[in-house]
């Protein structure tokens, strides 16, 4: 036991705390938990994940009240619930535009990571944690999507099912165990239920270990100098706490927008065709969170080696910590690497678009070309820059940055 | 140390990107490559419908009449399996008038006897499905009849998509020209030209990317063409003809008028809850617009104390 408990306090939040210490570990973590004072907006986007997740959740389980998860019936209930249960067309669009919004939220979140060093040392499992529930996130994302159990449900869950098959000597076996069969069928959807309610609550688990990683060391901040004086800080409560409440009322109206005037612009209208195996649809593409990872699987022509980059193109982002080997972090006071990120960044959404696109003609030229120069950054510029750059002067403590606003 | 770092790396992407450029050129000759994807089909007509927009609703006369362009020439061939006749009554209609609207139709179910009797139909069942199943509904028709609740949503620009295609029937099939001939064979075509021998129909010229050969597409027995339906041929002839609907309002029903009432006959199907919806969504983005100014003022409040 870690030394004696603070004496009970008077009430029933001091009874309750003294038994179960919820109440002093919420006030720790979140009201007296001392912040760096300079953080910008890009700090925003973890509460707003987490808030994502939690959206995600409340209707995924209302959903699966009225979702029948046989390929009989599917496609019928979630017309169903769009129709006939109560707001129904309100959880299925929430949960649907929620798994877009998820991703645009943790993928600036990421972004911010690369930009401001936050994956540098003493924070690299923290970082891998991040990574995790990437990961958990885009395998929860996949067999959600396979469930209305539409035209590119199924076909998309041939394409990445098929991922499975290229392991050589047991990749046929691997597949048809995945597969409960010989082709996608009725024990794929519903083991892709099971699994879609079970991997948020996974998700969730990694999130509570990855705020713990946040925790022990606290927040980095732009200037990338660490804390080194109370002076430097501020309690999260009221400043980050109201400051994250405002970031929510902007991302609810974008996200409200979406729901309630173009609920499938992010969509593919092939989904709303009930999944018929001997149809192929005209192009088979998955939601836009996975193009840049479908172009990189693509570009090259081989496909256990298009499976193996695919996969290494996001693997590679554990060993950042180790790639990078600057010792300063914040790109604020990198002006060469700072001009690489950019470029970084374009790619990645050049990649994007080339995972929309047909793979013919100049499309593959320009996706091989990108998923090289994806991999080049990564194991060529960040170390060959961070090594040979001159950085800025860093500043002595990060409370010099600091404009009172 | 920096612009030479710089320098290095630009020369060494700069290098990267030339090589890459040379090999890709070459592999065509070094000629100019052909197009990447051809003309599939038109791009659909751009239309005004009266539910665009966030103040968009469906126009509840022209969706009454769309039912009976359904009703009276659709329903013989495409289901409506979403949709219930309780459900029309987003369309304006009374309890009463859906009643009698699905009495007129009968239903099979088991009687207590265990034998099929029928029975009228009742406001709570779904619109009859023209065919007993799939098979059924191919055999007769050459390629599957898709059902209609979804249609809108089911295919990009979905309104314009099926108001273009109803109304694209009465377009002549293009002519081309035999611009270069080889062994026989045609192998490059242009636009038709005064040669009338030499003309070929097409509706589609297909490209081949490594021999630069064309191949014209004819029209097979029992398709029919139509420059907005991808591939431009397809196994339905046109549904509508002038005057084919008697409309009960007295409105002159002409192809263009049938394909518009019947397209939002389809929105409605596709999106019943849309006009609850946008209402809502203003309802809720003005209340999350006032909530985010008062946290925006909060929040500047607060950081005026930080030194």
């Amino acid at each position: 036991m870690a030394g004696a408990p603070k004496p009970q306090q008077p009430g029933i939040i001091g009874w309750l705390d003294y038994r179960l210490p919820i109440f002093s570990t919420m006030k720790e973590s979140l009201v007296d938990y001392m912040t760096p004072k300079n953080l910008n907006y890009f700090w925003n986007f973890g509460s707003i994940s987490g808030i994502c997740l939690v959206i995600q959740i409340l209707t995924g389980i209302l959903l699966a009240m009225h979702y029948t998860p046989h390929v009989d019936h599917a496609f019928n209930s979630v017309e169903h619930i769009m129709r006939d249960v109560n707001y129904g067309w309100l959880l299925r669009y929430t949960h649907a535009v929620g798994a877009s919004m998820f991703f645009i939220v943790v993928y600036i979140h990421v972004f911010r990571g690369l930009y401001y060093g936050s994956y540098k040392s003493p924070r690299e499992v923290l970082w891998a944690l991040g990574v995790l529930i990437l990961l958990t996130m885009m395998a929860t994302a996949f067999m959600g999507y396979v469930l209305p159990n539409g035209q590119m449900s199924l076909w998309g869950a041939q394409v990445i099912t098929n991922f499975f098959g290229v392991i050589p000597v047991v990749g046929d076996s691997v597949l048809e165990w995945i597969r409960g069969g010989h082709s996608i069928n009725n024990a794929t959807l519903n083991r892709f239920f099971a699994l879609h309610y079970l991997l948020p609550f996974i998700i969730m688990g990694i999130v509570i270990l990855h705020l713990v990683a946040l925790h022990t060391h606290g927040s980095n901040n732009p200037t990338g100098v660490d804390v080194k004086t109370k002076k430097d800080t501020i309690p999260f409560h009221p400043y980050y706490t109201l400051k994250d409440c405002f970031g929510f009322g902007i991302f609810f109206i974008v996200f409200a927008y979406f729901i309630f005037y173009e609920p499938n612009y992010l969509g593919h209208a092939d989904n709303y065709i009930p999944a018929n195996p001997l149809v192929t649809p005209a192009h088979i593409v998955p939601e836009w969170y996975f193009l840049p990872f479908y172009a990189i699987l693509r570009a090259v022509p081989d496909p256990l080696l298009g499976v193996i980059a695919m996969f290494s193109s996001i693997v590679i982002l554990f060993f950042l910590p180790w790639l990078d080997k600057s010792p300063v972090r914040s790109s604020s006071y990198r002006p060469v690497y700072r001009v690489f990120f950019w470029i970084f960044a374009a790619n990645a959404v050049l990649l994007g678009f080339i995972g929309a696109a047909p793979a013919e003609g100049i499309y593959v030229w320009i996706g091989r070309l990108a998923t090289l120069y994806y991999f080049f950054h990564f194991l060529v510029i960040m170390p060959v820059v961070g090594k040979l750059e001159t950085p800025r002067k860093l500043p002595a403590n990060l409370s010099e940055t600091y404009k009172k606003h | 140390m920096n612009k030479k770092l710089l320098s290095v790396l630009v020369v060494l992407l700069g290098g990267f990107a030339f090589i890459a450029a040379a090999l890709y050129w070459g592999q065509f000759g070094f000629k100019a490559p052909d197009s990447v994807s051809h003309e599939y089909k038109e791009a659909n007509k751009q239309m005004q419908w009266s539910f665009d927009g966030i103040f968009g609703t469906v126009d509840k006369q022209s969706a009454q009449r769309g039912y009976k362009v359904y009703k009276e020439v659709c329903a013989s061939c495409h289901s409506m399996d979403q949709i219930a006749f309780r459900n029309l009554q987003g369309l304006g209609l009374t309890a009463a008038q859906i009643k009698a609207l699905a009495a007129e139709y009968t239903v099979e179910e088991i009687g207590d006897d265990g034998e099929m009797v029928d029975r009228a139909a009742l406001p709570s069942d779904k619109l009859p499905n023209p065919y007993p199943n799939t098979q059924a509904a191919i055999a007769a028709n050459g390629a599957y009849p898709p059902d209609l609740s979804l249609m809108v949503k089911a295919r990009p620009d979905g309104a314009n998509y099926l108001y273009s295609l109803l109304t694209g029937y009465n377009m002549p099939i293009p002519q081309y020209n035999c611009a270069k001939a080889k062994d026989g064979k045609c192998i490059k075509f242009a636009k038709a030209g005064n040669n009338s021998a030499n003309n070929f129909e097409c509706i589609d010229i297909t490209h081949d990317k490594k021999t630069y050969e064309e191949t014209c597409v004819e029209l097979s027995e029992g398709t029919y063409y139509n420059p907005y339906f991808p591939g431009r041929a397809l196994k339905m002839r046109a549904p509508v003809l002038d005057g084919q609907v008697d409309y009960d309002d007295g409105t002159e029903a002409s192809v263009e008028q049938m394909a518009k009432d019947v397209t939002n006959f389809l929105q409605y199907t596709a999106e019943p809850e849309m006009e609850e919806r946008k209402r809502m969504g203003l309802k809720v983005i003005i209340f999350l617009t006032i909530m985010t100014i008062f946290f925006y003022f909060a929040k500047r409040n607060a950081w005026r104390r930080v030194e």
